[in-house]
C-alpha cells in the first residue's frame, strides 16, 4: 500500500516520497544530467557552461525537489476552522460597508441635485466671464469692513510736511 | 527709510524700504517685477502673453501667474459692465500704440480707423482645472495698468512676508504701502495736476492715477491717448486731466480710476460712490472735484 499515490494518506507522517512513474525507472542516471525540464533546468545547464546572466536568475526561482512542511490532521482542522470563521467575518465586514458606499452615494446625488449652483466647475468645463454672479467680487476684496466708508485703506490727519513719493497718470 | 528705483513694466518701480533691508527686499522686489514683465508684456515677442495672442480659437495652457491675472482682468471687467476692458489691443494698435510707448514716435502716420467697439472679453473660455484659456478668433489680452496694480499688490505681499515693513511701492504712480515710516503717521503722497499739486496723507491703502499727460501721440494730425472708450474703441473725448483713486488694494485703485476716467465726472463719481472709493478729478484746466471720504480738508 505504500507507492500508490492516490491512497495516500497525507496525515499520517512520516511516510515515504512519492516519485513519479517517469522518474523511478530513470533513477539509476548521474544527476548533472537531467532528461526533463524542470524549473532550475537551464540554470543547471547555465551553471556548467559558465553563463552568466541566467546564473543570477537562478536563485529566484523554486528549487526543485522541495517539500513542503507537513500539518498534523488536528492542526489542519483547526486552521481551515479559523479560516471558516475568518471568511464569515469578513463577508459580513464588506457587505456592510459596500452597503454604506452606496446608501452615501445616493444621498450625495441627491444633494447635489438640491444645490446645483454650489457645484464646482469640473475640469473640462470652461467658465465664461459674462455669465457669472461675482460682479461685486473684485471691488469687495481686500475690504476687512465694508460697513465703513474707509473699510481697507485709511486717510491720515496731514501733520506730515514734504512728500515721500507721488501718484500721477502712468 | 531707504530709497531704491528701477525700471521695469514700462515705468519706474520706486521703493522706500527700512534702511537695513532696502538691499534685501529692493532684490525681492525685482525679481518679481522681472518675472512678472517677462511673462505678460504685449511688447516683449516672446512672452507668454504674446505667445497667448498668437493662439486665437484653440485653448492653451498657461502659467499659474497669466492664468490669475487673466482671471482677475476677466472679473473686472465684469464688475465694470465692461468699462474696464482687457481685450482693446487690436483697437489701440489701430490708434498707433503698436509699440512700447519708450519707442513710439511722437507723430505716427494717419490712419482710416474709426473706431470698433470692444466686449471680446465676454467670449474668452477659462479652464480653470487645467489652466486653459481660449481666446476667441480676433480677440487679444493687454492687460495694461492692472497687470502693473496687481504686481505693486504682490510686492507689498512679498515683502510683507519676508518681514520688510514698512514699505512703500510705487509703480509709476499705482502705489499700495504698508504699514508707518518710523515716527510719522502717515505717509505724505504727491498728487499732480495740470499746473499744481497736492499732498495727501495716506495712512493705509493703495493709490492709481489715471490720466492723459503722459502716455499721449499724434495720429496723423490728431491728437491720442492711450484711455479707450471700449463703447467706441476710441480715446476718451472729456475735459478729464486726470482721476486719482484710493481703494485697498492697488488693482482696485488702477480699474476704478480708469473706469471713473472713461465715465466722466458725473458718472464717475457715482461709480466711486457705489463702491465706496474715494477719489479726485482734475479738469484739463485745473479745477477738481472730491469724491468723499476724499480728505479734501487735508489737501495743501
Amino acid at each position: 500500500m505504500e507507492n500508490n499515490p492516490y491512497d495516500y494518506d497525507f496525515y499520517d507522517e512520516p511516510t515515504v516520497a512519492w516519485v513519479p512513474p517517469q522518474q523511478q525507472a530513470a533513477r539509476g542516471k548521474p544527476k548533472e544530467e537531467p532528461f526533463y525540464e524542470y524549473p532550475g533546468y537551464y540554470a543547471q545547464n547555465e551553471r556548467a557552461s559558465g553563463g552568466e546572466r541566467r546564473r543570477e536568475a537562478a536563485p529566484c526561482r523554486q528549487q526543485a525537489g522541495a517539500k513542503p512542511a507537513r500539518m498534523s490532521k488536528a492542526e489542519t482542522l483547526e486552521v481551515a476552522d479559523a479560516l471558516k470563521k475568518f471568511l464569515i467575518v469578513a463577508s459580513i465586514i464588506g457587505f456592510g460597508a459596500l452597503s454604506g458606499l452606496a446608501a452615501s452615494h445616493v444621498t450625495g446625488v441627491t444633494s447635489s441635485h438640491a444645490a446645483p449652483s454650489s457645484t464646482a466647475p469640473s475640469f473640462n468645463e470652461p467658465q465664461s466671464p459674462g455669465n457669472d454672479d461675482n460682479s461685486g467680487g473684485f471691488f469687495n476684496q481686500g475690504n476687512p469692513n465694508n460697513q465703513s466708508n474707509q473699510g481697507g485703506y485709511q486717510f491720515g490727519s496731514g501733520n506730515s510736511q514734504s512728500p515721500f513719493t507721488g501718484s500721477r497718470s502712468s | 527709510m531707504g530709497r531704491e528705483q528701477f525700471h521695469a513694466m514700462g515705468t519706474t518701480i520706486t521703493l522706500l524700504l527700512p534702511e537695513r533691508k532696502v538691499e534685501t527686499g529692493s532684490r525681492l522686489v525685482r525679481g518679481l517685477f522681472m518675472e512678472w514683465e517677462l511673462t505678460l508684456s504685449r511688447f516683449l515677442p516672446e512672452s507668454e502673453l504674446s505667445r497667448l495672442n498668437r493662439h486665437p480659437g484653440v485653448p492653451v495652457m498657461v502659467s499659474a501667474l497669466l492664468y490669475r491675472v487673466t482671471a482677475k482682468a476677466l472679473a473686472a471687467a465684469r464688475a465694470t459692465n465692461g468699462l474696464y476692458d482687457p481685450t482693446m489691443l487690436d483697437q489701440l494698435k489701430q490708434l498707433g500704440y503698436d509699440r512700447s510707448f519708450d519707442e513710439l514716435t511722437a507723430t505716427s502716420p494717419a490712419s482710416a480707423y474709426k473706431g470698433r467697439p470692444g466686449g471680446g472679453w465676454r467670449d474668452i473660455r477659462l479652464y480653470p482645472g487645467t489652466k486653459c484659456v481660449t481666446l476667441p478668433p480676433g480677440v487679444q489680452l493687454d492687460f495694461g495698468g492692472i497687470a502693473k496694480g496687481m504686481a505693486v499688490d504682490a510686492a507689498l505681499d512679498a515683502l510683507r512676508q519676508a518681514g520688510i515693513t514698512p514699505a512703500l511701492v510705487n509703480a509709476g504712480g499705482d502705489l499700495s504701502l504698508e504699514g508707518l515710516p518710523p515716527r510719522e503717521e502717515e505717509w505724505p503722497i504727491a498728487v499732480e495736476g495740470p499746473d499744481t499739486g497736492w499732498t495727501i496723507p495716506l495712512r493705509r491703502g493703495a493709490m492709481a492715477t489715471s490720466g492723459i499727460a503722459r502716455r499721449n501721440w499724434i495720429q496723423g494730425n490728431v491728437r491720442r491717448h492711450h484711455l479707450l472708450d471700449p463703447r467706441t474703441g476710441l480715446p476718451v473725448q472729456s475735459d478729464l486731466w486726470s482721476v486719482t483713486v484710493v481703494a485697498p488694494l492697488c488693482e482696485q485703485a488702477e480699474v476704478a480710476a480708469k473706469v471713473a476716467f472713461i465715465l466722466g465726472r458725473e458718472k464717475g463719481r457715482d461709480f466711486l460712490r457705489e463702491h465706496q472709493l474715494a477719489g479726485l478729478f482734475v479738469g484739463t484746466d485745473g479745477r477738481w472735484e472730491a469724491v468723499e471720504p476724499w480728505p479734501v480738508h487735508l489737501m495743501r
